[in-house]
């Protein structure tokens, strides 16, 4: 285990700048933290323990640009220049730009939950031996490192260790930094992490400083609430789907967009092509389940009319698609979308509840 | 006082047997919002029952919160005071006033505007009814680039969940929001300062003269955008113009639909 000591940590961070862009959570003036790219000066914010957002918009981007487009004349003669057959043959020819920008990064400060939400990613876009490689996502990824910092003090919304994680969970980390006395200790999973950790300001750890950063953990790992047991959560959606009980779950939902947005795993995209005077750009931005245009197909039908509908979705695609699917969660238990739902839906609460069994009844009332 | 307008859910159709009527409960400004859809006629008056609550202020969590990096995890309320407490046990008391959201601060109408039953007493209004358009002094005094690069900062950390236009009690698009739409693609769904300002715009455009600073947008921003710029900003103009307060009475007319040759724009 290595250690840094806390005067150090601005000079690590700017090494780290100076070969790439960093990224971590800064306080605004408004007392908001988010991930933002860190300048030298800046302070990074510790010890609120999560960004309003997790840190996936730096490799997933929200609005993406896959490729810009437009006419461009060719075969036309310069002005007064007599007309020859050979330019008597202007037409126009459509350009193709494929974008794809990956700048070299590193994620410094996410929480292990946001490390994991890369690797429930990683299923998707097939980074790793999957069906479908997303190009896109896995050029971000390949330069991107992730520094996370174990979760010293869980908040009573976080519930990682019931889904599978851990508040000081390796499980994507390139490097693993625990708060101690006076610095951080840090630990290397990856060659890019080891790469890290080869900068000068890290010093071995002491006995006492690896005692504390394993008593934090182990701590951290006690104070995590296990508010349902996941055992039998996707044979019991699957059970639950035409019950009524979602209809006076969503009663509440406003059908927005926040619980995915800042979600660490949450992935759903659209793809739209915007053009403007001839030139134009194929761009891919964020979706969600809540949206009505998510599902609405182009005879105009919509499978998913109802808003209990689109809010079963998300619940049933994180713990019973998907894991059908990658034998894993899609939820890393950060309890972001517990904390920012405008009207305080609780995923836990929709787990406890169509997640056991429940007796088959009427379907839903009809809402719109 | 409950932090939420909750006319919003008014604008779904909520399963109704035939007969029964939807109870609802609103503050002074819920109200108004609730009058508003009523002058439009986009809510059955009928279909309705409405539980006026008057209103003493509401509280903002999110003030509450910044003061600790700890979680809070228990607010109560005495004597004008707010006590605090966070899971490890720290605990801090606060003057309610104090945490008051700005608007609440310079209310003039917490008691409802169309109630059919009041929960409780009508609390005194405020002896000055002078506007006050709390927070926009410092964004007025900028000049027009230093408004251009408050606005940028403040909406490039849009995340464009749409969550302040679902939660808008007078935004009745819904599922056909012009902002959602990909066909037509008339707003860009790019994602950036610019865009996500365009958005915004289109959202305060579509309830001049309708939104009488509820707060809710506000308070459903993940990211705390303060949105009052706009929408407040928006109501003291119409108010300076055209001596107009959106939702005031039953008998009243959204401005934007009355023709006035009196009208006091005339003289600007």
């Amino acid at each position: 285990m290595r250690f840094l000591a806390q005067d150090q940590l601005e000079a690590f961070l700017g090494h780290l700048a100076g070969q790439g862009r960093v990224v971590a959570p800064v306080k605004g003036a408004d007392g908001v933290v988010l991930f933002r790219p860190w300048e030298p000066g800046m302070a990074v914010e510790l010890d609120v323990l999560l960004a309003k957002q997790a840190p996936k918009d730096y490799v997933f981007r929200q609005s993406e640009t896959y490729l810009r487009f437009g006419y461009q004349m060719e075969g036309v003669a310069a002005a007064g220049a007599e007309v020859t057959a050979a330019t008597d043959r202007a037409h126009a020819v459509l350009k193709v730009e494929p974008q794809n920008d990956a700048p070299a990064q590193v994620i410094f400060g996410l929480r292990p939950c946001d490390a994991r939400g890369f690797v429930q990613m990683d299923n998707v876009f097939g980074g790793y031996g999957g069906f479908y490689f997303d190009p896109y996502y896995n050029a971000k990824r390949e330069a991107t490192t992730l520094v996370a910092v174990t979760c010293r003090d869980p908040r009573s919304t976080c519930f990682c260790t019931a889904v599978g994680g851990n508040p000081a969970g390796t499980e994507g980390a390139d490097v693993l930094m625990t708060q101690v006395e006076g610095g951080l200790t840090a630990e290397a999973f990856t060659e890019k992490g080891e790469e890290l950790l080869a900068f000068v300001g890290f010093s071995e750890a002491g006995q006492a400083q690896t005692l504390y950063a394993e008593t934090v953990k182990e701590q951290a790992v006690a104070r995590v609430d296990v508010p349902f047991e996941i055992e039998g959560v996707r044979e019991n959606l699957r059970a639950n789907i035409e019950d009524p009980g979602w209809h006076d779950l969503c009663m509440r939902c406003i059908s927005c967009g926040t619980c995915t947005y800042v979600c660490p795993n949450c992935y759903c995209f659209n793809i739209t092509d915007e053009i403007v005077e001839g030139k134009g750009e194929r761009m891919r931005t964020w979706d969600n389940c809540f949206n009505p245009l998510y599902t609405l197909e182009t005879s105009g039908h919509n499978p998913r009319e109802q808003k209990s509908n689109r809010f079963r979705n998300r619940f049933s695609h994180k713990f019973w698609y998907y894991p059908e699917k990658y034998d894993s969660l899609l939820c890393s238990g950060c309890g972001r979308c517990i904390t920012h739902c405008p009207t305080r839906i609780d995923i836990r609460e929709v787990l406890r509840f169509m997640g056991s069994p429940r007796s088959a009844a009427a379907p839903a009332g009809e809402e719109a | 006082m409950t932090h939420h307008n909750l006319t919003t859910f008014l604008k779904r159709k909520m399963p109704d047997p035939p007969g029964s009527r939807i109870g609802v409960c609103v503050k002074g400004c819920d109200s108004r919002t609730l009058v508003a859809l009523l002058q439009e006629n986009l809510i059955d008056k009928e279909k309705i029952y409405v539980i006026g609550v008057p209103c003493d202020g509401v509280v903002s969590r999110r003030r509450i919160e910044k003061a600790f990096n700890d979680e809070v995890v228990d607010i109560s309320f005495a004597d004008g005071k707010v006590t605090a407490t966070t899971r490890t046990g720290e605990s801090q008391e606060f003057a309610k006033d104090d945490l008051l959201f700005d608007h609440c601060k310079s209310c003039r109408y917490p008691n409802p505007a169309y109630a059919d039953d009041l929960a409780a007493d009508p609390v005194a209004e405020p002896v000055d009814q002078t506007p006050m358009w709390a927070g926009l002094e410092e964004f007025e005094a900028l000049s027009p680039e230093e408004k251009d690069a408050k606005l940028a900062e403040v909406f490039e950390t849009c995340i464009r969940c749409f969550a302040c236009i679902n939660v808008c009690p007078v935004c009745w698009c819904w599922d056909q929001c012009v902002c959602r739409s990909r066909k037509p693609a008339l707003v860009s769904q790019r994602v950036g300062a610019k865009e996500n300002l365009m958005f915004q715009m289109i959202h305060m455009l579509h309830v001049a003269g309708r939104c009488p600073s509820c707060g809710a947008c506000d308070r459903a921003c993940p990211v705390e955008i303060p949105l009052y710029l706009l929408h407040r900003k928006m109501n003291k103009e119409l108010h300076e113009m055209l001596g107009f307060e959106a939702g005031l009475s039953l008998e009243g007319k959204p401005v934007f639909q009355t023709f006035d040759v009196n009208d006091p724009l005339g003289e600007h």
